[in-house]
């Protein structure tokens, strides 16, 4: 069995797309993808644990040598996987929950693809990554805090201090600029959004209320700067203009994901995870990614993404349909969607227009034994409040 | 609470134990009855009121600590616009058109059994106070408490002007309270977080204090005070680091009358007296933004 593609990202060149632990480039051809290069994250557990022990014994005072704790029968599985794969201009920025750290790789713009910059551990399970400026990455984490990072600088060992932080979790942040001054957007698990100045980020600029729900996913569009979107647990997502606060618009793509149930587009047998007993359940966006005048948007189990365009006010263009839930869609700059779905297959698509679909199988995927879990495929749901995990 | 099981002759202690749980249960139902009544009550019959007692607050009691981190079942407004005072200050509402004609300018987070609340009271009569409280049993007592002071001084109409909400503060502050509207902020003896690893569980951090700074006008004041140096220390190091914060002198402290308030009249603030334990106060005036 083969682990299926949770994350993705790309460039005009290359296609970065996540199978667990490991992270492959690929190259884009017109209906193609080559691989160019992998990396896979070794970290395990037992050698973290030992470092921990060791550094336990290091800062001394202890009776006697603290034990490496092994994980009874009962235990919660531990997955070692790369959360997310974020791509900014020259750095490949990853977030990898096992040792809870960031990894930077710089683009090197020849057939080595990359180099590993940095890794840097964090003492909270990084959950989102931006950059704010060509140098520094801002990581918001599971505890609510946002770090400052700077990409090429040494791995600091001393602890961080947060730039600006919320009482919840993190699920969200990016960064945006209105007048010449930058800003950090950032999401948390409860409602909230928030919009703070940086680098002065003492002086929060205001709190964007519009959601009843967690907050998933936050976009600001390259092509208008000005503008906000942002979904998660509620049955609707928000456009905001984040500069003066105003919420646009609240589209319910809840209620349009219920007709393409009536009409027989969207089936249980495809995507089982979100019906219950023949009917819908509570729905909830994994993403929201923008493109030129485009945004498309995925729901948590569901094999169907909407895409909406930006005319007078955002309005619905049409879907896009593939086989099974989709997991991760990436835009590349040249307007083709390339999506991972729960299962082998990487599907390429064009934005817009009628579609050459090519699916492709790569065959360097991630093998994982029959009976051995996939990491968590489906998590976010489980952010809403009273959620059994 | 879980139903006590155990027979009669078992244990004597449980079943003592159980005839107070019992009784605790009695009274508050009786203040829950008695609560919602006026509650919806407009105070017009001033001879039909009955004398109201003062709640007790050993029926009241819970644990001293709660988890700010976690999702307790709170109501609070998706954001300040569609808060509803008039419930909290019922002699602040236009009686013509039922709007409120307040605004809340003085906060107290953790505010506890609400001693501070009942003491700046007649300080402020034309500001309105309002005491946070995450602790679901004695936001009741606090309730029950303004409830039947407002009743008792009835013909004064003496604190109509202080009121108590459950919330979390670390949390939802900003869903309650626009940018710049809050004059006073206090935090009396919070709760001390001895544990490295809770630090962040502590209510003043350094991100934190950015948004008391938003909710804060400039020339506001953050009040702290607390018996526990360790805290104190804490507190003053985060609120001098912070850029929006410039700590006020001792002798403005002397001077100031919410100072000698909290010093004297929390319950906190006695019983650390009855102990003869110190209390460390600290206040910070909040400056202007720099230019950004």
């Amino acid at each position: 069995m083969k682990h299926p593609f949770q994350a993705i990202a790309s460039n005009a060149e290359y296609v970065f797309a996540v199978s667990k632990n490991s992270i492959h480039a690929y190259r884009i051809h017109s209906d193609s993808l080559e691989l160019a290069t992998s990396w896979t994250d070794e970290t395990d557990q037992r050698t973290l644990l030992k470092e921990q022990q060791d550094q336990k014994i290091k800062e001394g005072n202890l009776k006697k040598t603290p034990k490496i704790p092994v994980p009874g029968p009962g235990a919660p599985p531990i997955y070692n996987f790369i959360r997310t794969v974020n791509v900014f201009e020259r750095y490949v920025v990853l977030t990898v929950d096992m040792d809870k750290s960031v990894v930077v790789f710089e683009l090197t713009n020849d057939e080595s693809v990359w180099r590993l910059l940095k890794r840097q551990r964090f003492p909270k399970r990084p959950d989102s990554v931006t950059m704010i400026d060509d140098h520094t990455v801002l990581m918001g984490d599971k505890f609510g805090d946002v770090y400052a990072m700077d990409v090429s600088s040494p791995p600091q060992t001393e602890a961080f201090k947060p730039v600006l932080g919320h009482v919840s979790m993190l699920t969200s942040v990016c960064s945006a600029t209105n007048n010449g001054r930058q800003y950090v957007i950032s999401g948390d698990r409860d409602e909230h959004i928030r919009v703070t100045n940086y680098p002065k980020t003492f002086v929060i600029d205001k709190w964007l209320f519009g959601h009843k729900e967690f907050v998933s996913s936050l976009t600001v569009p390259k092509k208008y700067g000005n503008v906000l979107v942002s979904g998660g647990g509620d049955d609707y997502f928000c456009v905001w203009d984040w500069t003066d606060g105003t919420l646009k618009q609240k589209i319910e793509y809840g209620k349009q994901i219920e007709n393409y149930f009536k009409e027989g587009i969207l089936s249980p047998e495809v995507c089982p995870l979100i019906f219950k007993e023949g009917a819908l359940v509570e729905l909830c966006i994994t993403l929201i990614v923008s493109h030129e005048d485009f945004l498309v948007v995925t729901i948590e189990g569901c094999n169907i993404a909407l895409i909406y365009k930006f005319e007078q006010e955002l309005v619905f263009s049409h879907y896009l349909a593939v086989d099974e839930p989709i997991l991760s869609l990436t835009i590349t700059p040249a307007g083709k969607i390339v999506v991972g779905t729960d299962s082998e297959k990487l599907y390429l698509r064009s934005l817009v227009g009628e579609d050459q679909t090519a699916v492709l199988i790569p065959e360097n995927l991630t093998e994982i034994s029959e009976n051995s879990p996939k990491m968590p495929l489906y998590a976010t749901s489980h952010l809403r409040k009273g959620a059994m995990f | 609470m879980p139903q006590n099981e155990q027979s009669v002759d078992e244990a004597p202690q449980s079943t003592e134990i159980s005839t107070k749980a019992h009784k605790r249960q009695v009274y508050r139902e009786e203040q829950e009855l008695k609560r919602s009544r006026l509650k919806t009550v407009t105070f017009d019959d001033k001879e039909e009121s009955t004398q109201i007692d003062l709640p007790r607050k050993r029926f009241y009691r819970q644990r001293a600590h709660s988890n700010p981190f976690s999702d307790h079942q709170l109501e609070y407004p998706n954001a300040p616009n569609e808060m509803d005072w008039t419930k909290h200050y019922p002699a602040h509402v236009d009686s013509q058109t039922g709007e409120f004609t307040g605004k809340v300018e003085i906060a107290d987070i953790g505010c506890g059994f609400g001693g501070l609340l009942v003491d700046l009271a007649p300080e402020f009569p034309d500001k309105l106070i309002l005491g946070m409280e995450i602790r679901v049993q004695v936001t009741q007592y606090v309730e029950d408490r303004i409830i039947a002071l407002r009743q008792q001084h009835l013909a004064e109409n003496k604190y109509q002007n202080i009121s108590v909400l459950r919330g979390n503060a670390m949390k939802f502050l900003p869903n309650f309270f626009y940018k710049s509207q809050l004059s006073k902020i206090f935090f009396c003896f919070p709760d001390p977080h001895f544990k490295q690893r809770k630090h962040k569980a502590r209510i003043v951090t350094n991100t934190l204090l950015s948004e008391y700074a938003y909710v804060l006008r400039e020339g506001g004041v953050v009040y702290t005070i607390t018996d526990v140096l360790d805290l104190h220390e804490w507190m003053v190091e985060h609120l001098d680091g912070h850029p929006l914060f410039e700590r006020l002198s001792t002798e403005w402290e002397n001077q100031d009358a919410c100072v000698r308030i909290m010093r004297d009249s929390t319950e906190e603030g006695k019983k650390v007296a009855r102990n003869k334990g110190s209390k460390y106060v600290a206040c910070y005036r909040r400056i202007a933004n720099p230019e950004l």
